[in-house]
Order: C-alpha cells, then structure tokens, then sequence
C-alpha cells in the first residue's frame, strides 16, 4: 500500500511541478485548447473513435488499486480497457478540474471531496489527433 | 425505409438521410444548444430524430440519460437507440432494453480488429478472412454495449456475439450473443442484416430479469 501511495504521490508532484511551469487552470472547459472539446465529445460518444485514440499499452492505474496489484507494472491494454461514457459533474458527485499544461496536453481530474475518491486522465495531441495518454481509475485519494 | 418487426414489441427502421422527411423545433434548438456544426452531422441527427418519431408517435420528446443514450421522455417503457453511418440512419423501439448499430464497410475495422475482438473471434476472423465477419463483429458488441447503456464495458473479455459462421451470406440472421458481468452472464438476442454495403445490427434483452 505504501508503495502506491507513493506512486500516486510521486504522479501528483510530478503534475505539479509541470503546472507551475506552464498550466493555465479553470474549472469549466472556456480555456481549453482549440478543437479539444470536439475530441472530447465524440470521445464519449463513438466507441470506435475511443479505442482508435486510447494509446495502448497505456501507464496509469485500475479502479481500487491496492497493494495486491502490481501497480508499478501496470498498463492499460485492449485487454482490460472498459469503454469511458462521459461523467456528468451533477450525476456523478464529482467535481472536474481541467488543467491545461499546453496547447498539445490537456489533464483532467474528476474529484469526489466528501468520499476522498477521484480519478484522472491525460490527453496529448499527436500529428493533430487528441489521445488519451494516461488514465487512473477511481481510488482513494489523499489531499496535498 | 426498411421496417422490420423483430418480436411483439420491438420495431427496427432504417433509411437513408434524405428519405426521412419531417423537422422539428426542439431538434433545432437542441442543434443549436450543443453546437453541431458540420454539416453531415446535422443532417445524421436530424435524419435519426425523425426516423425515431416515426416508430414512436410524432409527439415524441427525445432526450438523453445521464449516459449519454437517447430516451423518450414523455412515454413510459419505451426504450429506443440510434445510430448513423455516413448517408444512413438506423433506429430501434422496443419495451424491453435495445440497441442498434449501423455500419457502412470500411477497413477501419480490419485495421482495429485486435482492439475489440477476443482471441477466438480473432482465430474465426483468420480462418473466414472475411471482412464483414469483423464489421458484423464490431456492430453487434456495439449494439450490445447499447443495450446495457451503462459503459465500463470491455469489448475484447465481456461481449460476445456469437455471431454464426454459416449464416454469413444470408441477409438477415441472428443469434444469442452474452454479456458477462461479474459473474452474471447476460443473454442478448442479436438481429444480423445486410443492407448495401452496411451491416445492422440489434441487441436486445429483458433487463428486469436480470
């Protein structure tokens, strides 16, 4: 378990110390980059478009991970990779934080403060296309 | 359009954009509100909401769940589901949960194939080298994963249609695909047709008994 923890710590230090140097952040979607939105919707929407844009094998981690899994290792397969549908804030409790690090990378958290729950995805752009990049399921998450 | 009633209750429809005639008010302003600008994709959305109140009475008020799927807001246990492919639109209504997929050909599912097939529908995709055999593939999880309507879904371990080899040629067809979850095994009844170079496909189940 110590060895997640510091696995998640060690990701969330890493995201931070990349904002500081370049991130515009806003909690609703007005600042994001040209043509994301779009991405994003049809993301959700077109199951074929989502398994063409999931980069695989892709770092990350499973919903609840815990100290049973090896989570060092683990990557996001076709194997294991369960179809995304589009979390609304108010059905979901969650609330989401969009940080923009560039015009080419785009980090989403969705945050449940009263469960200490959330999770996390990363979108980069490559030859023009928006990729989901990284993706950590919903897991305990402790505030820095 | 092409009609077809697949049990009691369950009608399937599909027709190309422009044979669907009819507008509507609140399809405009919901064009408007969600900002769909391209041009085939107004005409896709358009086309599949008249094509839907066509089977389900013209005072049909279309919305969407909290997962994204259409619902008939004013009609109770009316399950409906929609889907487009470039120049057609297809639609199902039924009392019990439905989906539909259509597809036009295109290589992209050949290209894609180790994405969503299992490892025996990968060894039956070698063995026919037949690419409707992974379009048809592809529609029926599709549909099945429309069915469920709730996502978290993995196409590859969890849906599998069962789709019968020696029935290929026909038109039409179907079979009794699974959905696995947990340790629940869901059985779904898939509708297979051809129709030009687009497959159909619906899947349907009784959710209540499940």
């Amino acid at each position: 378990m110590k060895k997640l923890l510091f696995v998640i710590l060690a990701f969330s230090m890493l995201i931070s110390c990349k904002e500081k140097q370049k991130k515009i952040t806003g909690e609703t979607s007005g600042n994001l980059p040209a043509g994301f939105e779009a991405f994003y919707k049809k993301f959700h929407q077109d199951s074929f478009y989502q398994i063409e844009h999931c980069v695989f094998p892709m770092e990350g981690l499973p919903d609840q991970a815990d100290s049973s899994l090896n989570t060092a290792g683990f990557r996001w397969t076709p194997e294991n990779w369960r179809m995304h549908k589009e979390l609304s804030d108010t059905s979901s409790g969650m609330k989401r934080t969009w940080d923009i690090i560039s015009d080419q990378m785009v980090n989403e958290r969705m945050l449940n403060e009263q469960q200490g729950i959330g999770m996390e995805r990363r979108f980069a752009k490559m030859n023009d296309e928006w990729y989901l990049i990284y993706y950590v399921g919903v897991n305990q998450y402790r505030k820095h | 359009m092409i009609q077809k009633a697949i049990h009691a209750h369950t009608i399937l429809a599909w027709s190309e954009l422009e044979e669907v005639p009819g507008c509507n008010k609140d399809d405009e302003a919901f064009v408007r509100e969600k900002n769909i600008h391209h041009p085939l994709k107004q005409k896709q959305f358009y086309a599949g909401r008249r094509l839907l109140r066509s089977l389900v009475g013209a005072e049909a008020v279309i919305n969407y769940d909290q997962y994204g799927g259409p619902i008939v807001a004013n009609k109770r246990n009316a399950e409906v589901s929609l889907s487009h492919s470039a120049n057609m639109v297809a639609c199902a209504y039924s009392d019990i949960a439905i989906g539909i997929d259509i597809q036009q050909a295109d290589e992209k599912f050949e290209r894609v194939k180790f994405r969503f097939m299992s490892s025996d529908e990968l060894s039956e995709s070698e063995k026919t080298n037949r690419a409707d055999y992974v379009q048809f593939c592809w529609s029926a999880k599709e549909a099945m994963f429309k069915a469920f309507r709730k996502g978290n879904i993995n196409f590859r371990q969890q849906l599998m249609p069962n789709i019968p080899l020696d029935e290929l040629d026909l038109d039409e067809f179907e079979s009794t695909g699974h959905l696995i979850i947990g340790n629940k095994l869901i059985a779904m009844r898939l509708n297979y047709y051809k129709h030009d170079s687009y497959t159909i496909v619906s899947a349907s189940f009784d959710a209540s008994k499940y």
